[in-house]
């Protein structure tokens, strides 16, 4: 029962999270440029905008592949706030993740093609991190669930500094902020023509919007395992700190080249992540007696 | 009782009767009666198959065996040993270079064999032949996926026939070899005599070196060379691994199950057997030799891919599996699988020969499934048995579509498949199907892999980080595969069929989507009775999330064929270009008309090909070599 409501609520809520999200995120981004910012609810008014135009679509099945983006993501969500499996969550946000490239890709034009690409080359970065998250928060916890992770009795920030440090990394790729924004920049100075999104329009961009609201609440969602044990005022804290200190990385960076990318995050992922949890396996089975941690 | 002798008959059946058509198909002038007598003989495979499987998976009992006294079948068997390794002898005495180690190889193993059967060196097995749930399952791919393959193969080798008119016509030993070659595959599933077992072994090896070489090009005969080869290193692995055991190392047994039986006592013995495994799945360092086997013609490498040669490997590593639970030697078996994962996924992004990609991602796959087997716990066995049933279905299918694309385009090139579901929509839906059957959809990589990293996060978290990073890949040079099929082709779309042979592809593809929609079904009957027979426990379906989460994979995969039934029209409008556009391009700024061509990353600078398949190479030898060292203390 506890699973269906937390279906329906973030079903629901979570694109008013996220809308409300990513209003505060451009009036904060514009105060540190000193600019007085859209009103809040601008991101709303974008939205409804773009489902009011007509559409054009260069491909047939351009739809098809960004209402499955939209559907994975939400299931992601769903899964998640369902209290589910955690790896199962990252598989269906990966399914929506190669959907929204096949969009771009079905456009056959250069900017979405290399848009694609790149996004493909921010999966490759940004994977190997997000499912050691989850083995992680697995050895931390002793399971794979969202809702008996949250009741785990150890803090997950006390055992896992490198995971967390390492899923702050790629969740900076994941929200695409800069330095890691490659297949499509909300920086209108970084790109002439945008990537990833260049060929969809109208209902069909509104529905890839929609469905990048649903994913960063998801998003936050994983980052509030690793801070759950604190108590929620804290958590809450923690979480709107976490994202004020990616809006910061944001305005105070340009954007990295795709290798640069790359090789730095496979390599936070490898000294953060990798040994993070071989160390905690290993104190774990010859330091500790089972259960402590 | 009388039901138990008749499903004897039945097992000896799956191995006997591809003889026949096999010696049928040598003697026959070509034409409709040889392609007739493939078609059924094929189609009698695959139904005797199933009904073996089928009567295994009714019966909840557990294992079967079933003993097959046949007296002087020890010297038959020796005899035909003397044959099949006097003839590779004789192959082999043209090798050059370091591979003049080879005939000495095989006259040892020679040696070996015969002490171990003419000299009583091996206890005799008591029953000969056995069957269980993991054999069955294999049984029913080898029937059913190898029957299609050589169905597939009448119509294509006649084109191929077509397209190569320098290579001598000789179609009736390649049916000859594929028959052969099933019934070895049968053999070595079915057998529970090790030495039975190794005969049938080095007749799989003996089959692909033929059908590699089928060609006769010089590239042919260097790359079945290779094959021979290393197949030859895994059949003196395999003779090793026997010689343990005569030699007094390991305790005495003649039978799989025997070794089964001894558990961790048996280590030695099942390490070694697992190396030659590792040797037959192409695992690294021996990953060249099914790289190279790609020079056959397609059918071939959809054989040696899905149903047969490989699957011999991860299958007598699946076998051993409970042997190598909890030790050291497993450990690193399983580290192996891992490196080859992680190597050949990065391997694939650098290609864009679409059949070396599937070549790399083949060894990949088997390299999970190696893996699992290492590490031998419940949950990865089961993860390996649906990794290798979904393999099967979707490789053979991604081979079959490849080989007709290149008929049709004259290119096995990514590159060059730009907008295939708009130009062949059955073509291109076929290989969606199979690419997401390999990695979207739920037995694809993405829902093997959950319970792959279930599995090793508890005993062996150092595999669950390089399965992290080796699953980042796939998920790159798939998805880009993808990102070419379903592009607008930059050319005017010419539709056209798929050529002979399209209800192969049709078949494989909804197969493959009914399997995926039936997955918890074949897990409760094909799979967990084996896990709960040797383990007590197993993995499921349980949780109604991932009820969810299959059928919208299984709908994901449905809609390929959506595609094919409803191809897409033309494009309404056209893409940005940056500049007026004009036709296949746009006007620049000095009023040329520019061409657009698009193509992937391959991120060769990153990557570095070379460099990393040599290092993969060393990382494989060095864990193998500590895997057989460890196995011995």
């Amino acid at each position: 029962m506890h699973a269906l409501i937390g279906v329906v609520l973030y079903l629901l809520l979570a694109p008013v999270a996220g809308c409300l999200l990513a209003g505060l995120d451009r009036i904060a981004t514009a105060r540190m440029q000193r600019r007085q910012g859209p009103p809040l609810l601008q991101p709303y008014y974008d939205f409804r905008k773009l489902l009011s135009k007509q559409g054009a679509q260069i491909n047939a099945f351009q739809g098809f592949y960004v209402g499955g983006f939209l559907v994975f993501t939400a299931l992601a969500g769903g899964l998640f706030f369902a209290g589910s499996d955690l790896l199962l969550v990252i598989f269906a946000l990966t399914v929506g993740g190669v959907l929204l490239v096949l969009a771009a890709a079905s456009a056959g034009s250069p900017f979405a093609h290399f848009g694609a690409e790149r996004e493909l080359i921010q999966m490759l970065a940004y994977e190997p991190m997000l499912l050691m998250t989850a083995v992680g928060l697995y050895l931390a916890g002793g399971s794979f669930r969202v809702d008996e992770l949250l009741g785990a009795p150890a803090a997950p920030l006390i055992v896992l500094p490198g995971v967390l440090l390492g899923f702050l990394f790629i969740l900076t790729i994941k929200l695409r902020k800069s330095p890691f924004d490659l297949s499509a920049s909300h920086h209108a100075h970084q790109e002439l023509v945008r990537g990833l999104t260049v060929e969809l329009s109208g209902p069909h961009l509104a529905l890839v919007e929609l469905g990048h609201w649903y994913e960063n609440v998801l998003l936050l969602g994983i980052l509030w395992l690793f801070l759950a044990p604190l108590g929620w005022p804290l958590a809450a804290a923690g979480t709107a700190l976490a994202y004020l200190l990616e809006i910061v990385v944001d305005n105070s960076s340009s954007r990295l080249r795709w290798e640069t990318t790359l090789r730095a995050s496979w390599l936070a992922a490898l000294v953060l992540g990798a040994t993070n949890i071989l160390l905690l396996h290993y104190l774990q089975h010859h330091y500790l007696s089972g259960g402590l941690l | 009782m009388n039901w138990m002798g008749c499903y004897v008959a039945w097992l000896e059946f799956l191995i006997l009767f591809p003889l026949i058509p096999a010696l049928l198909c040598l003697v026959l002038k070509p034409g409709a009666v040889r392609d007739w007598l493939v078609r059924l003989s094929a189609a009698v495979l695959a139904f005797a198959a199933l009904v073996v499987a089928g009567a295994v998976w009714a019966d909840k009992s557990g294992v079967s065996i079933y003993t097959v006294e046949i007296p002087g079948l020890k010297w038959i068997q020796l005899t035909l040993e003397w044959v099949l390794y006097g003839f590779l002898f004789w192959r082999s005495l043209s090798m050059r270079g370091p591979k003049r180690v080879i005939p000495w190889l095989i006259l040892a193993q020679l040696a070996a064999v015969t002490w171990f059967e003419a000299g009583d060196a091996l206890p005799e097995a008591h029953s000969l032949l056995a069957i269980d749930h993991l054999s069955a399952l294999l049984i029913a791919i080898v029937g059913v996926v190898g029957g299609l393959v050589a169905v597939y193969a009448l119509p294509y080798m006649k084109e191929y026939q077509e397209h190569h008119h320098d290579i001598p016509d000789r179609r009736g030993v390649f049916f000859f070899l594929i028959f052969l070659f099933l019934s070895a595959m049968n053999g070595i599933l079915l057998g529970n005599g090790l030495t039975l077992v190794l005969f049938f072994w080095e007749l799989t090896t003996a089959c692909s070196y033929l059908l590699i070489r089928y060609s006769g090009h010089p590239d042919a005969i260097e790359n079945s060379d290779l094959a021979l080869a290393l197949n030859v290193v895994g059949g003196v692995l395999f003779t090793a691994g026997l010689g343990t055991i005569a030699l007094h190392w390991a305790p005495a047994t003649g039978e799989v199950l025997g070794l089964l039986n001894l558990g961790h006592g048996a280590l030695l013995p099942a390490i070694l057997l697992g190396a030659a495994g590792v040797v037959k799945a192409a695992q690294a360092p021996f990953h060249k030799w099914l790289l190279g086997a790609m020079v056959a013609p397609t059918p071939v490498s959809g054989l040696l891919h899905s149903s047969t040669m490989v699957k011999a490997g991860v299958f007598l590593l699946l076998r051993l599996a409970p042997i190598y639970t909890h030790t050291l030697a497993g450990g690193l078996l399983a580290g192996v699988g891992a490196a080859s994962f992680l190597g050949c996924s990065l391997l694939a992004v650098t290609e864009s020969n679409a059949k070396r990609v599937l070549a790399y991602s083949t060894i990949a796959n088997l390299g999970l499934i190696v893996a699992c087997a290492g590490v031998g716990t419940s949950e990865a066995l089961w993860a390996g048995m649906m990794l290798l049933l979904y393999h099967a279905l979707s490789k053979a299918l991604l081979f079959l579509a490849v080989g007709s694309a290149e008929h049709r385009l004259g290119s096995r090139d990514i590159e060059d498949m730009e907008g295939l579901l708009l130009r062949h929509p059955l073509l291109g839906g076929v290989m969606m199907t199979g690419i997401l059957g390999m990695f979207l959809a739920p037995f694809g990589m993405l829902v093997a892999k959950w319970k792959v990293l279930q599995a090793f996060a508890d005993h062996a978290p150092l595999l669950a980080v390089v399965v992290a990073f080796g699953s980042a890949p796939t998920l790159f040079f798939w998805t880009k595969w993808m990102g070419k099929l379903v592009a607008v082709p930059r050319l005017r779309p010419e539709r056209g069929g798929a050529g002979g042979g399209a209800w192969v592809l049709v078949l494989l593809a909804i197969l493959s989507v009914a399997a995926a929609a039936a997955a918890p079904w074949i897990s409760s009957w094909a799979v967990e009775p084996e896990l709960l027979r040797i383990y007590g426990s197993a993995p499921g379906f349980k949780a109604p999330e991932l009820l969810v989460l299959l059928a919208l994979g299984a709908g994901l995969m449905a809609l390929p064929l959506f595609f094919m039934l409803f191809p897409g029209t033309l494009p309404a409008s056209a893409p940005y270009l940056g500049g007026a556009n004009m036709g296949e391009g746009f006007t620049n700024s000095f009023h040329q008309v520019q061409e657009t061509r698009l193509r992937n990353y391959y991120l060769h600078d990153v990557l570095r090909p070379r460099s990393l398949g040599a290092a993969l190479g060393v990382v494989g030898a060095a864990l193998l070599i500590a895997a057989i060292a460890a196995g011995g203390f």
